[in-house]
């Protein structure tokens, strides 16, 4: 889609209502041009404008499946926005002086946690909106969506949104959500099938640490050889993405050298984990495959 | 061109590989939290904070400063709570710690000085606005609750009914409930800034 021609759509998706199935399916994947170039704030707002006032009350099975997949786009396009290119402003200064009365006013600041409020907004619609859909999964739904989400399993969408909504609930530090969806995921228990999830569901990688952190707060009280693999694949993640918080990467870094009662060593040198360096630093050995031992001996 | 192509080829979407039900599909036995709004109190380390609306915030005024100062008063609590509090040397200063107001929609509200906030109303309850504010100082287990004002001068597109806000885009109007509005501000614990965040409630 070219950038000229957004106004139109926008003003197009405007003007029409009730929408059918068709326009929905071009704003659809006009809506996904947009999140995979970035251009973050032209899909909130065609995708906002597309689902209209009335996007509570979807007018058959097919128009379910689209306001479905609608609000989960919202929730990606907000997610990439909060762990990546933030476009929302903040009421701050840049400086974060924001009483300064008689300054003149600088230009404000991009705030991420406002994105992260704004797609758990969206998490709530889309979790509301999905018990509307699952008769439509089995659905010919290639009318109804664009090529990129026409194979896309509504629960595998939910799946997505779910995490996307534990990483906004984990950067927020509100540990008693991430609980209550972690209650719900047996799956994030173990490393492997995790890894696998969020290659399954698309996460991005901004919001990986924060997941692999809110699973290793998870474990970290009860069951510490199983939180250390989950901090380390945190502190890579982060190390890739640069999105995760220094007060996180801080205690992540502490518990591996200081406050969890195990020393992990490598298990063909014993060299003890470092948390900046995500294999023995002799023999190479990935620091995932470290292995618990006694505090003690490693002093 | 394959389905699988297509979708690789846009790089895009949430799940698209995975669309083949299977026993390995690590979605199958999920269930999903209702997990709607914010924690409207929290404890973030040693800090312990909460913030409600006021509906009645008139009677504690004397005027309904949403009417009259276009002004959103928030009652907040921050208190020092847990292992190690009565060590911790934690400092609030609302002048300083750059407290915002998030809206559901990502729609961001700055806080007034209470002086500010006094000039918009008579000066009797101009007095009490400022005696209200949450003050300034080292944070002790025993934070008593003060108010933080956000300004909704300037935003003429939001409208506030109770514990809804109205937010009107484009010629459509959003309905934002404050139970999934945030309230965020810095507190320096132990020289050192860090954020806080906290749900409202009622």
């Amino acid at each position: 889609m070219r950038h000229h021609l957004i106004p139109l759509l926008l003003l197009a998706s405007a003007c029409s209502a009730p929408r059918d199935h068709a326009e929905m399916r071009v704003d659809l994947e006009h809506a996904q041009e947009l999140v995979a170039k970035r251009e973050l704030a032209n899909a909130a707002k065609l995708l906002e404008r597309s689902l209209g006032p009335d996007a509570g009350h979807a007018a058959d099975r097919g128009a379910e499946l689209q306001r479905f997949h609608a609000a989960v786009l919202l929730v990606r396009t907000h997610v990439s926005a909060a762990f990546g290119a933030p476009f929302l402003p903040s009421a701050r200064t840049p400086t974060g002086a924001a009483w300064n009365l008689d300054a003149k006013e600088p230009a404000p600041a991009p705030s991420p946690v406002a994105h992260c409020v704004a797609a758990l907004r969206w998490v709530e619609s889309a979790r509301r909106w999905y018990v509307d859909v699952r008769a439509a999964d089995g659905a010919d739904r290639e009318d109804l969506l664009p090529a990129a989400l026409d194979g896309v399993a509504p629960r595998d969408a939910l799946a997505y949104v779910q995490l996307a909504a534990l990483a906004c609930h984990a950067r927020l530090r509100f540990e008693d959500r991430v609980e209550e969806i972690l209650a719900g995921m047996d799956v994030l228990g173990e490393l492997d099938r995790c890894d696998a999830l969020l290659a399954s569901t698309r996460v991005e990688d901004g919001l990986r640490p924060w997941i692999y952190y809110g699973v290793f707060e998870h474990w970290a009280p009860s069951d510490e050889p199983r939180a250390f693999k989950f901090a380390v694949r945190a502190l890579e993640t982060a190390a890739q993405a640069r999105t995760f918080g220094a007060r996180e990467q801080e205690r992540l870094a502490r518990w591996i050298q200081h406050d969890s009662r195990f020393a992990f060593r490598c298990p063909t040198c014993e060299t003890l984990a470092d948390p900046v360096l995500f294999s023995c630093s002799v023999c190479r050995r990935p620091t995932l495959e470290f292995e618990p031992g006694p505090r003690e001996t490693a002093k | 061109m394959s389905r699988t192509f297509l979708v690789a080829a846009v790089g895009l979407c949430a799940a698209c590989a995975s669309s083949s039900p299977s026993n390995s599909d690590p979605t199958t036995h999920l269930t999903f939290a209702d997990t709607r709004g914010f924690p409207a109190q929290k404890l973030d380390g040693l800090v312990f904070g909460a913030a409600r609306w006021d509906e009645r915030h008139d009677e504690v005024f004397g005027v309904d400063l949403v009417r009259s100062a276009d002004v959103l008063p928030i009652a907040v609590t921050v208190r020092l709570r847990g292992a190690g509090q009565d060590e911790a040397r934690a400092w609030l200063n609302p002048e300083r710690m750059g407290a915002e107001l998030v809206l559901a929609d990502g729609t961001t509200l700055s806080a007034l000085p209470a002086r500010a906030v006094a000039a918009r109303v008579a000066e009797r309850h101009g007095e009490r606005v400022e005696k209200r504010a949450l003050a300034t100082g080292l944070l002790s287990p025993r934070g008593e609750e003060g108010w933080l004002y956000f300004d909704l001068a300037g935003h003429d597109d939001l409208e506030v009914e109770d514990a809804c806000v109205e937010h009107s885009v484009d010629g459509r109007t959003r309905r934002l409930l404050l139970d999934q509005s945030l309230v965020t501000f810095d507190v320096t614990l132990d020289g050192r800034e860090q954020s806080f965040c906290v749900g409202i409630g009622r």
